[in-house]
């Protein structure tokens, strides 16, 4: 913290210290929901609350159990393996169509760039229940309720926007010159696309592909209409696991999400800045 | 300054026509041959159609009517990437993801040459750019003067037909844009490449081309070499596009061959040399260079006389600058070596402006 500017008067500076101190409360709400769900994983008590045992620090009031009961239900192995599964191809298809329709739209001779991208987005907009219920009639007409490639490509759907956005932004700083230069030196433009283009825009890419993998990695609407048991994903399992019974499995599921979402977080932040540092020259 | 020995036309626009929006012409009826070897300059003020027609030639965009041919055959159906043509672009245009040497081998490449003869070539053009230790170096880490010698040496590594070159100094400063161009000619006379420049930059283009296509409005106001540009301007916006210019209007009252008579608006008659000077008794415009002015040196080689308040000079270093103001209100500048004979006048003094007649040129004037 450094100090103030000397010419700041007392209110001045009780003012700073108080916006310091709301933001820092600011914070502190957004993630003790989060973080306090960590130490109650591990809680021996088959409850939500801290046990006095807990709160003295006592190692016997603490145990791993409730992550070997993960391992040792097919269930939740059975959610985990779906999650990555549904995850994975979901995010590989909205990845490429992501990709593909940001480049279209960039392209300056491209028609109703805005009317196309206001569409491709809805799926961002459109409240989840109402696209699933629509998804659920749909897919009703075509037998593929409870079936993989629905919930596929229902996830891939819902995810298709944020790579959409991701991309369209790395494309804003793109030269397009460099296309030019690429096909004056002799490239065409499928290799000039690979060897320019993607190289470029790719933390847009790997950042839109990421935000669409936690999309459907905690989507449970869509799961809750179209899915059928055999495609429980861990976000369902939790969800039935809340109702059915209460114990700190859940808890210990949500341990592991949460540190894996924030190692994707970090791994899109450390991307995005080495994208930058080589396009500024200081690597 | 033009070659002889090879007189074939190798790049010709032929009644070349661009529109953006089927209505408005941005190029009118561009025609222009370009021999192998030559270092032509397209000049113009921004908007005037240059940068359109070198695109054109380039493939980044299509001709809306004309042909355009490479030694012989029409390219306007074929694709950029299969014209062989080098291009140099205004911001570099290198791909700040790739080395400099990466940068370099692309189109060799693209053209799938052995890696071995790559890596020999890549050395080659960036000792020859002069900047060989730079080969593992990023764009971004390079100067602009070093990122456009890059770009350079990129748009000759794949040894193209034509070399186009978009304003290629236009991002750099004052000192380096000078070296730059000593840079570039040096190259096209070592190399003797065929050059398509495109500059708005009137000094960059007398510098360097062995010719030069005026632009004004999407037509060639004169193709010449840089000394009849300057010497013989074919009309006003060339005259006064080029160089610095003084303007004198009149009224045209005889024309007999190469001469016209024209009487400036206080009686006085002037001889001047007829470029395309209007019918007798239309007005006109008498256009002379400053260094062509002398100062109260009445001397029988030069008959044209105006007589001319002195306002004030501007030291310039190398030159001085001397304004004066006719009697019809017209101000003269006259540009005199800083040297002991540059005249030592004080402010409202009356004195004559002479030159002479073949120094003098009578265009149109222009609306």
């Amino acid at each position: 913290m450094k100090g103030f500017p000397k010419y700041y008067t007392f209110w001045q500076r009780l003012g700073l210290h108080g916006l310091r101190l709301t933001a820092w409360l600011a914070l502190a709400f957004l993630m003790i929901p989060i973080l306090v769900i960590i130490p109650l994983s591990f809680n021996v008590e088959p409850y939500f609350t801290f046990t006095d045992g807990m709160l003295a620090l006592d190692p016997g009031a603490y145990s791993t159990k409730w992550y070997a009961q993960i391992i040792e239900d097919d269930k939740w192995i059975l959610a985990i393996k779906n999650s990555f599964y549904i995850g994975i191809l979901a995010t590989i298809i909205a990845t490429i169509l992501g990709t593909t329709a940001a480049v279209g739209l960039s392209n300056p001779v491209m028609p109703l760039q805005r009317f196309i991208m206001a569409i491709l987005l809805s799926p961002m907009i459109v409240p989840l229940i109402i696209t699933a219920a629509g998804m659920y009639f749909f897919y009703s007409q075509l037998d593929m309720t409870g079936s993989y490639l629905g919930v596929i490509i229902a996830h891939a759907a819902l995810g298709t926007p944020f790579v959409i956005i991701t991309v369209n932004a790395a494309l804003a700083g793109f030269d397009l010159s460099l296309v030019r230069a690429s096909m004056g030196l002799g490239a065409r433009p499928l290799y000039t696309f690979i060897k320019v283009v993607m190289p470029l825009i790719r933390p847009g890419v790997i950042s839109g592909a990421l935000f669409a993998f936690i999309t459907s990695f905690d989507e449970v609407v869509l799961i809750l209409f179209l899915a059928g048991p055999e495609q429980r994903t861990i976000p369902r399992q939790m969800f039935s696991g809340l109702r059915e019974q209460i114990n700190p499995t859940i808890l210990a599921v949500a341990t592991l999400l949460i540190i894996s979402s924030s190692l994707m977080l970090f791994t899109i932040e450390y991307l995005r800045s080495r994208g930058e540092r080589i396009r500024t020259g200081q690597l | 300054m033009t070659k002889q020995n090879n007189n074939d036309p190798y790049v010709r626009f032929i009644n070349v026509k661009k529109s953006y929006d089927q209505k408005n012409l941005v190029v009118k009826d561009f025609n222009l041959d370009i021999r192998k070897g030559e270092f032509v300059t397209l000049l113009g003020p921004s908007g005037s159609g240059k940068t359109t027609c070198l695109m054109m030639l380039a493939g980044f965009e299509d001709v809306t009517s004309g042909r355009i041919m490479i030694d012989g055959s029409s390219v306007v159906e074929v694709a950029p990437y299969h014209r062989n043509i080098g291009m140099v672009f205004q911001h570099y245009a290198l791909f700040p993801h790739m080395t400099i040497g990466e940068n370099l081998a692309y189109p060799l490449k693209v053209r799938k040459i052995p890696a071995k003869e790559i890596a020999r070539r890549v050395m080659e053009t960036l000792d020859l750019v002069e900047l060989g230790a730079f080969e593992k170096r990023y764009p971004g880490q390079l100067s602009g003067g070093q990122q456009q010698r890059v770009a350079l040496a990129r748009a000759l590594i794949f040894e193209p037909r034509i070399v186009l070159m978009d304003e290629p100094l236009g991002a750099l400063d004052k000192n380096l844009r000078e070296q730059m161009q000593f840079e570039i000619k040096r190259l096209h006379e070592s190399i003797g490449f065929t050059a398509i420049y495109v500059t708005h930059d009137q000094t960059e283009a007398l510098t360097m081309s062995d010719r030069i296509a005026v632009f004004d409005d999407g037509v060639v106001q004169q193709c010449a070499t840089p000394e009849v540009l300057y010497e013989r301007p074919a009309n006003a916006f060339v005259a006064d596009f080029i160089g610095e210019n003084n303007h004198i209007e009149g009224t045209v009252r005889s024309i007999a061959g190469d001469l016209a008579r024209v009487e400036l608006s206080d009686g006085t008659l002037i001889e001047a040399l007829n470029i395309n000077c209007p019918d007798i008794g239309e007005p006109c415009r008498i256009s002379i260079r400053p260094e062509n002015l002398f100062i109260d040196q009445p001397a029988p080689a030069r008959i044209n006389s105006v007589s001319a308040e002195f306002v004030l000079n501007l030291y310039i270093g190398d030159s001085i600058h001397y304004y004066f103001k006719l009697g019809s209100g017209t101000e003269i500048m006259v540009k005199v070596l800083n040297d002991h004979e540059s005249p030592k006048i004080t402010a409202g003094d009356e004195t004559h402006l002479s030159w002479s007649a073949d120094r003098g040129l009578a265009l149109d004037r222009p609306v």
